[in-house]
């Protein structure tokens, strides 16, 4: 009988949480098995990120119980869940700037290496690179101050946080939507160890070829409630796409032709770009009505061509031109006057202002084309532009007036690349567009960046997924340590294979 | 990428040679022009007393700042903390002069940081409030004692020495390393850290929010208690004020602490705050010595100096600036 109920990680039934008089998640009902691999599908919103803070004790359930190995388990704070082996690697960064990597890691449980309060920090840095070690995860300066660090850094450093309380259920919340090629395989490598260990996790990604590949099991949640488990081998991509938004989704994904389609017309040229970030001598072009998307592996430097080329980067030789005006862009101020987009990769820190209204967020690029004659902006067009946004982004909120942090990672970022899309812009930068974005939706934001294309407008794509930049670019630039180590084009046509060659 | 920060990390280091070579020639300078009295024995200990107090100040103010509050009585709960420390140094000698100090400033302290945990009220405005009733209170109190036909308080002579050199200077050492060591080494500050860097991280990283930001407050308290024994100890007496007058006693550690954290790239901010509050002395020192009129000049030249010095210090860190 007790070997029958260790059987199961988790059984969980009838778990209810409401935020005020939204259901958040309604009478969920599910089994974990020891050593599986659960993922969990929904659009944004559905109630996955809730669920999974439920079951680390980030929120307190309403109602409904929780057995783990067969014992009850009711996680009223994340110590709780520590305590009893649940560790979350959440989808928002959550890590203190201001401390040191390593310190972060070991954050709150810091007595080990404490004596009469004082702690060993060389300690806890080893600790802390030895956990790193062990589960095959790469190095990162633990010396550092978090907030000195690129979100990729950031997350393998909360990977290790988690792994530190050598959880036997380890919950990832759209922890590879940051990681680049190179450490998403280290990531998947660590969960089939886990499997191995017979232990689970649980994860979310939206990523599904990425989740149909890892996980044993899947879980879709709709609306907040749990409608069906289901086996991975039993199902594919389109599949998996229709049960998650309930209905078929209506026309293409990716672009469909294979053809490179451009004008002859230059928008952006980038020369000989080097920066104290670490670029050296990176040259290309983007031309109107093209898709140019960059890839590359950690530290290859393509998060840091977006920023330069948006002006946000010292640049110390080289130029970043925008032909059609004639300017060279050395300062972001001048880039957003010559109608430049830049949707940042780090949507929390660099890209929204958490505290703020929908509607400050939404019209945040805009306000100057709002102003009037007498440098006052009408209420009704700031009212006007935040609903547009709101309503061709279909983001799912109380109100233009609700503050962006109470929105799934999913809304937040369809206000962020949605706020640019709104606007007549000559080049539009973007950085993993569609990081934490439910299928539904992405299909949505591809189908705009489409049309944008079709309209004229010059798209530079930074990507850490291979598939999106494939599905989406007429050419592909592949960075390595700092430099553009190749270039293929649509027409020649692409595959994965030949990119990670030239990436490695 | 890493690789090219550690790259810059070692430019970096470069700079900061080269920042305090030009600094040992500004000050030789400034030295010569001052007509050879700047860097004198008698006028470098001169500079380092006179930094004793604001260094407390801000050292107290690096673990508010840490902490993310902003408490303004700190010049009115030193005052009090002075005269409770003046009284029970008369009555017990040292003991009691550091006791009184200390205890009345760790009280103080915790008592603002309860009123800003519990009431939510912004610590800024719960701070001014609080800096009302402690200058009431040290004013009742020397009012008492006048009516009572005693002296306001005024600590006798020979229990000053932690006042003056060299003693201070042993009181400020260890203030430092206190202030060092609970910053950077202890659990407890780098739970206030967490907790003033991000609340909603460190609540799921299971830190004690509650306990952690009244602690804070009693570490901000040491140094407040560290402020009011020295200052009595320098002074004599502390007067008590009115009305906010307290206030203007914090401006100068504030524009340390300023200083300080301009410089946490490089130097740690409890370090930074030491340096912060000589450099502001050192100014007003030339300034006095250049024959500059005290008060509004000498008042506008630091104004000016903090502005370049943070200009400088973050001159090349304006991108990670945030």
């Amino acid at each position: 009988m007790s070997e029958k109920k260790n059987e199961y990680a988790f059984q969980v039934t009838g778990l209810n949480k409401r935020f005020g008089p939204t259901h958040a998640n309604k009478d969920i009902n599910f089994t974990l098995k020891r050593g599986e691999v659960r993922g969990l599908a929904g659009e944004n919103g559905s109630g996955k990120s809730t669920l999974l803070s439920q079951l680390a004790g980030i929120y307190i359930s309403d109602s409904g119980t929780i057995l783990k190995d067969g014992q009850p388990y009711a996680p009223d704070s994340p110590l709780y869940a520590i305590e009893h082996g649940v560790s979350i690697v959440v989808q928002e960064l959550g890590l203190i700037g201001n401390l040191p990597a390593g310190i972060n890691v070991f954050l709150g449980r810091t007595k080990p290496f404490s004596k009469f309060g004082v702690v060993n920090v060389k300690k806890v840095q080893q600790q802390a690179n030895q956990i790193l070690d062990k589960w095959g995860l790469p190095q990162v300066p633990l010396h550092r101050m978090a907030a000195a660090m690129n979100v990729e850094t950031k997350k393998i450093v909360e990977l290790a946080r988690a792994l530190s309380t050598d959880p036997d259920i380890l919950i990832l919340d759209e922890v590879t939507q940051a990681l680049s090629q190179d450490n998403r395989v280290k990531l998947h490598k660590l969960i089939q160890k886990y499997r191995e260990l017979g232990r689970s996790v649980i994860l979310i990604t939206h990523d599904l070829e990425e989740m149909l590949e890892i996980t044993d099991s899947i879980s879709i949640l709709r609306d907040g409630e749990l409608i069906e488990t289901v086996d991975s081998k039993e199902l594919d991509v389109e599949t998996l796409r229709s049960k998650m938004v309930g209905r078929s989704l209506e026309g293409e994904y990716y672009r469909s032709d294979m053809e490179t389609s451009h004008e002859e017309e230059v928008v952006l040229s980038v020369e000989d770009l080097s920066t104290e970030s670490g670029l050296k001598d990176v040259t290309f072009q983007v031309h109107k009505g093209e898709i140019m998307a960059l890839c590359g592996l950690s530290d290859s430097g393509i998060h840091e061509v977006g920023k330069a080329v948006y002006g946000l980067t010292h640049i110390r030789k080289g130029h970043v031109r925008l032909v059609p005006d004639q300017v060279e862009i050395r300062h972001h101020s001048q880039a957003w006057k010559h109608r430049v987009g830049y949707v940042p990769k780090d949507r929390d820190n660099e890209a929204l202002m958490l505290n703020a209204s929908i509607r400050e967020n939404s019209c945040m690029s805009s306000v100057p084309q709002l102003t009037g004659k007498a440098l006052l902006v009408k209420n009704g067009d700031l009212d006007r532009l935040a609903n547009q946004v709101r309503e061709q982004f279909q983001v799912k909120c109380t109100g233009i007036d609700q503050v962006i942090n109470a929105l799934s990672g999913g809304n937040k970022q369809k206000i962020n690349l949605g706020r640019w899309l709104v606007k007549d812009l000559q080049l539009l930068v973007v950085d993993c567009p569609t990081r934490g974005v439910d299928v539904g939706v992405k299909a949505y934001l591809y189908q705009c960046l489409r049309e944008a294309k079709k309209k004229g407008m010059a798209i530079l794509m930074i990507t850490d997924e291979l598939p999106e930049a494939i599905g989406m670019a007429d050419n592909i630039l592949v960075m390595k340590d700092g430099s553009v180590s190749g270039q293929v084009t649509r027409s020649s046509g692409f595959s994965e294979e030949s990119i990670v060659q030239v990436m490695i | 990428m890493e690789k090219l920060q550690t790259k810059q990390q070692s430019t970096s280091q470069t700079s900061t040679i080269i920042g305090i070579v030009i600094l040992i020639v500004l000050l030789a300078a400034l030295h010569f022009i001052t007509g050879g009295k700047l860097l004198t024995p008698s006028n470098i200990k001169t500079i380092l007393v006179n930094a004793s107090t604001p260094t407390f100040i801000a050292l107290a103010f690096v673990f508010l700042q840490a902490s993310g509050f902003t408490d303004l009585s700190l010049g009115a709960a030193i005052i009090l903390g002075a005269n409770v420390a003046g009284t029970f140094g008369n009555m017990m000698g040292y003991p009691g002069l550091l006791l009184g100090g200390l205890v009345s400033g760790i009280i103080l302290m915790t008592i603002n940081f309860c009123v800003f945990q519990f009431t939510k009220i912004p610590s800024w405005i719960a701070g001014l409030g609080m800096t009302m009733i402690y200058e009431a209170i040290a004013f009742f109190y020397s009012q008492q004692r006048l009516n009572a036909g005693l002296r306001v308080v005024n600590l006798e002579s020979e229990y000053r020495s932690l006042g003056q050199a060299p003693l201070v200077f042993v009181v400020m050492a260890i203030g430092l390393v206190l202030a060092y060591f609970i910053y950077n080494r202890t659990t407890v500050g780098l739970n206030i850290r967490a907790v003033g860097g991000n609340q909603s991280v460190a609540r799921v990283m299971g830190i004690p929010m509650t306990k952690t930001v009244i602690l804070s407050g009693a570490i901000a308290g040491i140094f407040v208690g560290l402020a009011s024994v020295v200052k009595i100890s320098f002074a004599a007496s502390v007067p008590a004020v009115s009305g906010l007058a307290s206030l203007s006693g914090t401006f100068q550690p504030l524009a340390a602490v300023l200083m300080a954290s301009a410089l946490s790239k490089r130097i740690n901010i409890t370090i930074g705050a030491l340096i912060g509050t000589v450099f502001i002395m050192t100014v007003f020192n030339i300034l006095t010595l250049l024959g500059v009129p005290s008060g509004t000049w000498q008042e506008v030249c630091l104004g000016i100096s903090v502005v370049v010095f943070g200009i400088v210090a973050n001159r090349r860190n304006a991108e990670v600036v945030k």
